[in-house]
């Protein structure tokens, strides 16, 4: 339960980043799309559906032109995360398991911004790139930060 | 020829080792006594080091002082060069603080704090202080507005290139580009992009033609656009009324 909470506030705080985007348009990063895989690579199935499905919806209701695409956006994501996970054998040393978690947050992460480019109908390489590599490196310092601290009891619930 | 025995080479390193075993546990020891020696011939006397805190306290609050004040000529020198655009171009501008952005890295929509009750109407554009166009009130609510900024990829505009010919604005995140251009043999690269306002004949600028290619497929030109406000932040606008 106090782990859900936790979970909750730190997609909050995510979600507000996005909103007030402190470093404006020059970090083409979003802040609760990494969350949302960060949970999915690291609790189990349910909850991180629940909890994708929930900010997708708050966060919809934000956007201005909304469509079902929107909502779940996230909950495709956290499971196709959960699916590459359960595919890849995670089993071994810990070294291996952080590489192949930062592999499948990047494979999101590349599908998210293929959804995005879809939905624009623009093809941008250049934005493209950039959004992946600030994703990536924003991605890896964060969960290894969480990580390091413990902050959703990681080590008493797996993913699987 | 003398030449040294390899035991000799064997005692040495056992030597240090046994030295390295018996000092280590006292690492910590030896470490803060170094330190307390070097602190003690370092500090100053008790009264002289309470008026370096106090010192450095001052200082402290000075700088960030100086950081308000930096903030504040800023903030005024914006609010001036738009005051003088307003004067020159005999334009109504109604100031507005960004409070929001759209929660998504690929829509280029912020929220602003004005909204009906300061008259604000969907369509009416947004410009920086210097004048160049930002974008178009979308949305318009009780007390917030949403903007589309020029390079979101739903923002529309009718515009002239130069007196050569006109279009349609359209946003790409990168940037702009011109559709339906029709006549585009005389247009160049560096061509002065500029919209009417829709509530007075004033214009107002919007960047400039960046690249110009003729479609064999189409019977309209390709032209991109370098918008003039490129500023990724920001913290204040002003709508034209």
């Amino acid at each position: 339960m106090r782990s859900n909470i936790k979970i909750f506030f730190m997609l909050f705080v995510l979600l507000l980043l996005d909103t007030v985007k402190p470093f404006g348009y020059t970090l083409s990063v979003d802040f609760l799309l990494l969350g949302v895989i960060f949970i999915s690579l690291n609790k189990k199935l349910n909850i991180s559906l629940i909890f994708s499905l929930i900010f997708g919806y708050i966060r919809s209701t934000l956007i201005i032109d909304t469509n079902l695409l929107t909502i779940i956006r996230y909950s495709i994501i956290s499971l196709i995360c959960h699916y590459l996970l359960t595919y890849l054998n995670t089993v071994g040393k810990k070294r291996y398991t952080t590489l192949v978690k930062n592999f499948i947050a990047m494979t999101a992460i590349i599908i998210h911004i293929g959804m995005n480019l879809i939905q624009a109908k623009v093809f941008l390489p250049s934005l493209a790139l950039i959004s992946l590599l600030q994703s990536s490196f924003v991605y890896i310092f964060v969960s290894s930060l969480l990580e390091k601290c413990n902050y959703l009891f990681l080590s008493s619930k797996a993913a699987r | 020829m003398y030449l040294p025995s390899k035991k000799k080479y064997i005692y040495i390193a056992l030597i240090i080792l046994a030295i390295a075993v018996f000092f280590l546990p006292f690492k910590g020891a030896i470490q803060n006594l170094l330190i307390g020696l070097s602190r003690g011939l370092t500090l100053a006397p008790a009264k002289t080091s309470t008026v370096i805190e106090a010192l450095k306290k001052e200082n402290i609050s000075l700088a960030l002082k100086v950081k308000e004040q930096q903030h504040l000529v800023k903030e005024n020198r914006r609010l001036k060069e738009a005051f003088d655009f307003q004067e020159k171009m005999e334009l109504s501008l109604k100031g507005a603080e960004v409070i929001a952005f759209l929660p998504s890295s690929w829509r280029r929509v912020i929220i602003l704090n004005i909204g009906k009750d300061k008259n604000i109407e969907k369509g009416q554009l947004a410009i920086d202080e210097s004048g160049n166009l930002l974008g178009k009130i979308l949305e318009v609510k009780e007390d917030s507005s949403s903007l589309i900024l020029a390079n979101d990829p739903d923002f529309n505009l009718s515009v002239f290139i130069e007196d050569k010919g006109f279009g349609l604005l359209k946003g790409n995140i990168w940037g702009a580009k011109i559709l339906y251009v029709e006549d585009g043999g005389s247009i160049n690269k560096g061509d002065r992009i500029w919209a009417k306002t829709p509530e007075s004949a004033t214009t107002i600028e919007i960047g400039q033609v960046s690249r110009i290619k003729k479609n064999s497929n189409s019977l309209f030109w390709d032209v991109d656009v370098r918008l003039n406000a490129r500023n990724n932040i920001f913290s204040e606008l002003f709508i034209i009324k």
